[in-house]
């Protein structure tokens, strides 16, 4: 056994309203390990990192680093002390540049600032870590993925001795994944600590050394992880059994609901997001989109779902222009979306789970008066949050203080539950644990076969190819393979060849 | 209208900007810090007070001088303390800093001076006026840029400070980045409650000399109420300048002008006095719209031509 860097001695953490998110763990990281935390949504896996980087104080417990007590009252402590964390929700400030967040509370910084030099050391990081940030542009214009990036890079350019990662892929690409555990596997030669959450546990088995399983706040014993099968691992976690196959019949598309043509869009410094796009989408079909994070897949997203209105070309929603129907009309005609980032665009965090679910028809739930039926919200609400697994202690919780995982299913609960004829989803199980992604999977199989529209933007190939019935790979903005996957199956190796680039379609039928 | 072309109405401008100018240079850097100070207008009244108070009674310029900026900081740490340590509404405490001062301003008025509305009968001490050599000589330019209140040239500096203050070093930065993500900005090691406490200094500042401008550069003597909404008005400029010093000079600029032009008109039109009273409001919602119209105009015309281009 190795040495020991850091232990965590029965922390108890009981937030207001008593809920119990970490209940007496104790647990070793040992010197330049790379140490592994899974459990399902809610398991309390962020709430124990936020202690350790002293954004949450302990209820009771304590921690040690190199056997010295640590009293951790800010983040700042914990920063000087060597430890660095990435989060699991972004902790950019939107409206600032890529070099602003980057210079941001980094020691010795001349007073004046000189964009310039700032902006040269971020290119000199980037180039060293190879993660590809561009730091000139606002983050608010960044993809969720270089968003993710921009944190990582953030923190390993500061030289930590202990590296705390919540989730750093859930946002990345196969691809970035790769080149993100490459950078892991230089900084762990070079003597750095890192804990590594996730919840895909190939990733796990890829990296880590040893993992520590987490249920319901309490720690279930910590492995080494060659030790463990992944069935194993499933039920330490969630105690029983989780099945991952999916069954879905073969179903004949119905009517056109979303035609778009010659789509095409730039984005402020006039580079072509989208490029002659023609899409369309049928009752009743998933059409999966592949491609490698920014290829114009969000673009489209924001153009399909109203909320942004500065492209040419034409979308019609169920045979109407939708270029002058407002997104909140769009809604009402039946148009459901599941955002990439759920924090920015999928809910109001200060506001309570009902109130994020209920909101688009607030109207089915008030009199005639315009008082609000206090009752029938409150039931449906526990229906929604029962059904959808959601981890909560009742309706009028703040979504804020729900995990990450249990905010997507807020999402998904209320986009799933109105009546749906075209559902645009962009990532929708991102961040949510192996069991709740079948449930999720089941959902979305559920309303193809009720009828809706479904399209699906996935970094995941593994989900787009068993859910989807035909296939578009997007490269550059361009539409460059079209499969008809119901029909004759792909394999992740042929849209690998499109998603890279190496080869184009020339004929597609639309 | 032929005082618009007279050196003697853009110097008038120069003046009745000062005040809002300070109020809105003190909301600017508040809000960008991630608060809302609501009561800048009572400030600003106490500032007004104290310099009057203690210069009459020290006959020391510069101890009445730190007394008004002394009252403006403690007001607005006051705010600072109340919302950021014991959690207080921010809204409701700027309420209170102004009720306060009204009350606490008459009554001590009447206690020192027996009058309830001036304090005209001690002798205080004001601010000089500088007249600036070259400049001065300018013929026209000369005599609407020179001869302002010291005050008033304070006013320049802090505007043009307080933007590059924000803009251009790590002050700024961690100010900027505290009022728009305050967690975030937590998580990187900013001490988000120290910063703010440095936004809300330069506030009181701001308030101190934008209070002892009224009762000791503009008038010579303290009178009750004499902030006159200038506080609640920088409010307004502040969110219509995005809290951008510069523009919010601009803005204060443009408040500067319709009140002039309006005391003009009184003197000289024969138009009707609730008109010419109502003229500075409409004035600026005018220029505003127009500007915002120009605005949008220009920014589709960007993106049009972006598209077009392929
Ligand atoms: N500020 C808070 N107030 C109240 N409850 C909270 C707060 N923060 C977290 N919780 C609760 O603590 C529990 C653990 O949450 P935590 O975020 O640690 O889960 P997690 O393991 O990271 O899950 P995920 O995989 O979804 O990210 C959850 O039930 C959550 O609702
Ligand atoms: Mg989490």
């Amino acid at each position: 056994m190795g040495v020991e860097l850091l232990r965590v001695d029965s922390i108890t953490k009981v937030f207001d309203g008593g809920i119990i998110a970490n209940q007496d763990i104790s647990l070793t990281i040992l010197q330049g390990e790379i140490h592994g935390i899974v459990g399902e949504n809610g398991a309390g896996k962020s709430t124990l990192m936020k202690i350790l980087y002293g954004m949450e104080n302990p209820t009771s417990g304590a921690i040690y680093l190199e056997n010295e007590r640590l009293e951790l009252r800010t983040s700042r402590d914990a920063i000087e002390k060597g430890i660095g964390m990435v989060h699991q929700h972004f902790m950019l400030i939107e409206e600032l540049s890529g070099w602003e967040n980057f210079r941001l509370g980094l020691e010795g910084k001349p007073f004046l600032i000189h964009r310039q030099d700032d902006l040269n050391e971020l290119r000199e990081a980037d180039k060293k870590y190879q993660l590809n940030v561009d730091g000139s542009l606002l983050v608010r214009d960044m993809s969720v993925g270089m968003k993710q990036k921009l944190e990582i890079l953030k923190i390993l350019h500061r030289g930590v001795k202990l590296l705390i990662l919540d989730e750093p892929t859930a946002v990345l690409t196969p691809q970035e994944t790769d080149e993100l555990f490459a950078r892991l596997s230089d900084l762990k030669k070079q003597g750095v600590t890192i804990v590594f959450i996730s919840h895909k546990l190939n990733e796990i088995r890829q990296i880590c050394d040893r993992i520590t399983i987490l249920r319901d706040g309490r720690n279930m014993g910590t492995y080494p992880v060659g030790g463990l099968s992944n069935e194993k691992i499933s039920e330490l976690m969630v105690g029983r059994e989780v099945s991952q196959t999916i069954d879905k019949p073969f179903q004949e598309p119905g009517d056109v609901v979303i035609h778009a043509e010659n789509l095409k869009q730039a984005d402020v410094h006039g580079v072509e997001k989208l490029v002659n796009v023609d899409i369309t989408l049928r009752a009743g079909e998933i059409l999966g989109i592949a491609g490698v994070d920014g290829n114009g897949q969000n673009e489209l997203f924001n153009v399909l779902t109203g909320q942004a209105k500065d492209y040419v070309g034409q979308i019609f929603f169920e045979g109407d222009d939708v270029h002058h129907i407002s997104i909140n009309q769009l809604n009402k005609l039946g148009l459901s979306k599941v955002p990439a980032d759920r924090m920015k665009d999928g809910v109001c965090k200060e506001l309570t789970i009902w109130e994020n679910l209920f909101s688009p028809r607030i109207k089915n739930f008030t009199s005639k008066f315009g008082a609000l039926k206090q009752k029938k919200i409150d039931e449906e609400a526990r229906k929604l949050i029962n059904d959808f697994q959601i981890k909560a202690n009742a309706p009028s919780q703040r979504v804020q203080t729900l995990s990450g995982g249990n905010i997507q299913k807020v999402v998904v609960a209320r986009e799933f539950s109105t009546d749906v004829h075209a559902l645009i989803l962009n990532e929708p199980t991102r961040g949510i644990d192996v069991g709740a992604i079948s449930f999720i999977h089941q959902r979305i199989l559920e309303m193809r076969e009720k009828g809706s529209a479904i399209l699906l933007i996935s970094s995941d190939l593994g989900e787009l190819l068993s859910l989807s019935d035909r296939i578009i790979v997007m490269y550059k903005g361009e539409v460059v393979a079209r499969f008809n996957h119901q029909e004759s199956p792909v394999t992740e190796q042929e849209l690998g060849l499109y998603m890279l680039g190496l080869k184009k379609m020339e004929s597609m039928e639309s | 209208m032929n005082f618009i072309l007279s050196a003697d109405f853009w110097f008038s401008v120069l003046a009745g900007t000062t005040p809002v100018m300070l109020a809105t240079l003190a909301a600017n850097i508040v809000s960008q810090s991630g608060m809302f100070n609501l009561g800048i207008e009572g400030t600003m009244l106490m500032s007004a007070l104290m310099g009057v108070l203690v210069s009459a009674f020290t006959q020391s310029l510069f101890l009445g001088m730190l007394a008004g900026l002394l009252s403006g900081i403690i007001l607005s740490f006051a705010l600072g303390y109340f919302t950021l340590y014991l959690e207080a509404p921010m809204n409701s405490v700027g309420v209170a800093i102004n009720l306060f001062s009204a009350g606490v301003t008459v009554f001590v008025l009447t206690l020192i001076t027996g009058s309830k509305v001036t304090s005209s009968s001690l002798t205080s001490l004001t601010f000089p006026a500088v007249h600036i050599p070259l400049i001065r000589d300018i013929p026209f330019l000369g005599r609407v840029l020179s001869g302002h209140n010291l005050i008033t040239y304070l006013g320049w500096i802090f505007a043009v400070g307080l933007s590059f203050l924000l803009y251009r070093t790590r002050l700024g930065l961690d100010i900027r980045a505290t009022g728009r993500n305050a967690e975030a900005a937590a998580s990187v090691g900013i001490q988000t409650n120290r910063v703010r406490f440095k936004a809300l200094l330069l506030c009181g500042i701001f308030c101190g000399f934008g209070g002892m401008y009224l009762s000791m550069g503009a008038l010579k003597s303290f009178t009750a109420n004499m902030v006159a909404g200038r506080g609640f008005l920088s409010l307004a400029m502040d969110t219509l300048s995005s809290s951008h010093p510069l523009l919010g000079w601009g803005g204060s600029l443009l408040y500067g002008f319709s009140e002039t032009i309006t005391i003009y008109l009184q003197l000289y039109s024969d138009a009707d006095l609730k008109v010419i009273s109502a003229f500075p409001y409409i004035f600026i919602i005018l220029v505003l719209v127009i500007a915002q119209l120009a605005r949008n105009l220009l920014v589709r015309r960007k993106k049009n031509i972006q598209l077009k281009g392929r």
